[in-house]
C-alpha cells in the first residue's frame, strides 16, 4: 500500500531517532540486537515504501533510486560487524535530502487538485455501498486521479448496475417479472420501449438491458418518473462516455454525475 | 432593443429561403430566437444585416472561450460574485481554469504566523471546493499541500495550528479529515475571497 505524507514524516522520525542511537555509541561497533533489529526495519520498510510510490509515479525515480542505493547499503552492514560511524554515514545524506526530495513532492502529490477530486468522490458514496459496489467507486476514484474522466462514468454507472442487479437478486427474480409484467401493460413512452425479458437468473438479468431495469424499477422501488428520467440521462451520459464521440467530460462533470448517482441509485434503490 | 431589427429580419428571410422547404419553418423560428436573445441578452444590436452574420459566425465557433470558468460551476461563480458585490472576472482571476479541476492562483496571506496563514489556507481551500462542487469543506491534504507552498507548513505542529481554528471557523478538526467550515467561517471565507478579488488597496 502507498505510504502517505503522514507516514513518510514518521518514517523520516524513525531514520532521526536511529541517528541518534547511532551517535551515541560514538564510532564504535554496533553490537546492541536491538539497534541492528532497527537498522534491518527501517531499511526493509523503506524498499517497502519505496516500491509502492514507484507504482503511482508520484515522485521522480532518481530521488527514489538515492534513498533505496544508501537504504540497501546501510541493510548489507548488518551482515557484518559494522562501525555506527559507517551506518551515520550512509544515514546522513538520507536524512539531509528526504524531507526535500521525498515527504513534500509525495505533500504535493497528494494535495494535487486531481487527488482531491478523487477523494471527493470516493467520500461522496461513504457508507452507502456494498463491497462490490465499493470496488467500482474505487476504481472511478483511480481514473479521475489519473485524468480518464470517461472512464470514470463508466465504472460509476457499472457501480449503479451492480446496486440494481443486487436489489433485484435480493427481491427474487419472480417479483422482477411480475413487475416487468406490469411496466409492459402500461402505455407510452417509455413503457413501450421495454422488452420483456423474463429473467430466472442472474446472467440472465445481466443480458437485460439496462434501460429495462431503470424502467421496471418505478415499480419495484417505488420512485417516480422524475427520478427515472433523471437515470434515463444518467445512463445517456454513460452511453456517450463509452463510444466515441466529441464529449469532454471535466472532472467536475465527473464529480457531478457521482452526486447524481449516489442521490438517485445510492439512496434511492436499498442494497 | 430591436434596433435594425429590419434589416435583421429580411437577412433571416434570405437564410430560410436557402433551407429546404420542410425545414425553412423551424430554421426561422431558431434564427429569429438567436436574434431577439442577442437583443435581449444585452448585446450590442446588430447594425447590419451583413454584420449581423459576420458576428454570429465567431460567436458560434467560440461559445465556451468566452468564460473559463466549467459551466457545472458557472453559476455558483456568479451567485457568489453578486453576493460579495465584485465582478465574476474579478472572482475568475484568482483561479487556474487550465488545470482540471480547477486551482487557485497564488495570493498573498496576511496572517501573523504560520497558525494564521494555515488557517487563512484552509479557508481558501474550502473557497475552491465550494466554487467547484458546492461543498464549504477543505480536503485535508489539499491543505497540507498549499500550506508547503506558501510556506506555513510546520510539520509536528500543523495539526494543532489548524485545531485552534475549531469551533470558530472549522466545525471539526480531526487530522486526514476534511475540514468543514462553520457559518462564522463561511463568512471569514468570503470576506477573504472578496479581499483577494478586490487586490490590494490603492
Amino acid at each position: 500500500m502507498t505510504p502517505s505524507s503522514d507516514q513518510l514524516e514518521a518514517f523520516l522520525e524513525r531514520l532521526h531517532g536511529l541517528d541518534r542511537d547511532l551517535s551515541k555509541l560514538k564510532g564504535a561497533e554496533v553490537r546492541k540486537a536491538e539497534t541492528v533489529g532497527e537498522i534491518k526495519t527501517v531499511a526493509r520498510d523503506w524498499l517497502r515504501f519505496s516500491e509502492a510510490i514507484r507504482s503511482i509515479g508520484a515522485l521522480s525515480n532518481e530521488n527514489l533510486s538515492f534513498v533505496d542505493a544508501h537504504l540497501k547499503l546501510l541493510l548489507q552492514g548488518t551482515t557484518a560487524r559494522t562501525r555506527s560511524s559507517a551506518y551515520r554515514k550512509k544515514l546522513g545524506p538520507v536524512i539531509s535530502s528526504f524531507t526535500d526530495n521525498i515527504v513534500v513532492p509525495m505533500i504535493r502529490f497528494e494535495g494535487s487538485p486531481s487527488q482531491v477530486a478523487a477523494r471527493q468522490l470516493t467520500a461522496e458514496f461513504a457508507g452507502k455501498v456494498s463491497a462490490e459496489e465499493q470496488s467500482y467507486i474505487e476504481e472511478a476514484a483511480r481514473c479521475l486521479a489519473g485524468r480518464c474522466n470517461r472512464a470514470a462514468i463508466i465504472l460509476l454507472w457499472a457501480a449503479s448496475m451492480a446496486r440494481l442487479h443486487g436489489a433485484i437478486e435480493k427481491l427474487g427474480f419472480n417479483a422482477y417479472n411480475a413487475a416487468l409484467d406490469r411496466a409492459t401493460q402500461k402505455r407510452g413512452s417509455p413503457f413501450n420501449k421495454v422488452s420483456k425479458t423474463v429473467v430466472a437468473s442472474l446472467p440472465e438479468l445481466q443480458r437485460c438491458r439496462d434501460f429495462d431495469l431503470i424502467v421496471v424499477g418505478m415499480d419495484l422501488w417505488r420512485y417516480d418518473l422524475q427520478v427515472f428520467e433523471e437515470l434515463d440521462r444518467l445512463l445517456g451520459t454513460r452511453n456517450s462516455a463509452a463510444h466515441p464521440g466529441m464529449l469532454r467530460p471535466q472532472a467536475l462533470d465527473v464529480q457531478q454525475y457521482a452526486s447524481k448517482v449516489s442521490a438517485y441509485v445510492f439512496d434511492v434503490v436499498p442494497a | 432593443m430591436y434596433k435594425n431589427g429590419e434589416a435583421a429580419l429580411d437577412r433571416i428571410l434570405e437564410l430560410v429561403a436557402k433551407c429546404p422547404k420542410d425545414l425553412q419553418e423551424k430554421c426561422f423560428e431558431g434564427l429569429l430566437l438567436g436574434y431577439v436573445q442577442l437583443e435581449v441578452g444585452g448585446t450590442k444590436p446588430l447594425s447590419t444585416a451583413a454584420e449581423s452574420s459576420q458576428r454570429e459566425r465567431p460567436r458560434q465557433d467560440t461559445p465556451a472561450t468566452e468564460s473559463p470558468i466549467p459551466p457545472t460551476a458557472l453559476l455558483r461563480f456568479k451567485n457568489t460574485a453578486k453576493r460579495l458585490n465584485v465582478t465574476v472576472e474579478k472572482l475568475d482571476a484568482l483561479f487556474d481554469f487550465s488545470v482540471d479541476p480547477f486551482v487557485v492562483h497564488p495570493v498573498a496571506l496576511t496572517g501573523k504566523n504560520n497558525a494564521e496563514k494555515a488557517r487563512q489556507v484552509a479557508l481558501i481551500a474550502a473557497s475552491r471546493s465550494y466554487l467547484a462542487s458546492g461543498s464549504w469543506s477543505a480536503d485535508w491534504q489539499e491543505v497540507k499541500a498549499l500550506c508547503v507552498d506558501y510556506n506555513c507548513y510546520d510539520g509536528g505542529n500543523h495539526a494543532v495550528n489548524l485545531k485552534k481554528g475549531a469551533g470558530a471557523v472549522f466545525k471539526v478538526v480531526e487530522p486526514g479529515k476534511a475540514i468543514e467550515l462553520s457559518s462564522d467561517g463561511i463568512k471569514e471565507a468570503e470576506k477573504l475571497l472578496k479581499r483577494l478579488a478586490e487586490g490590494p488597496a490603492e
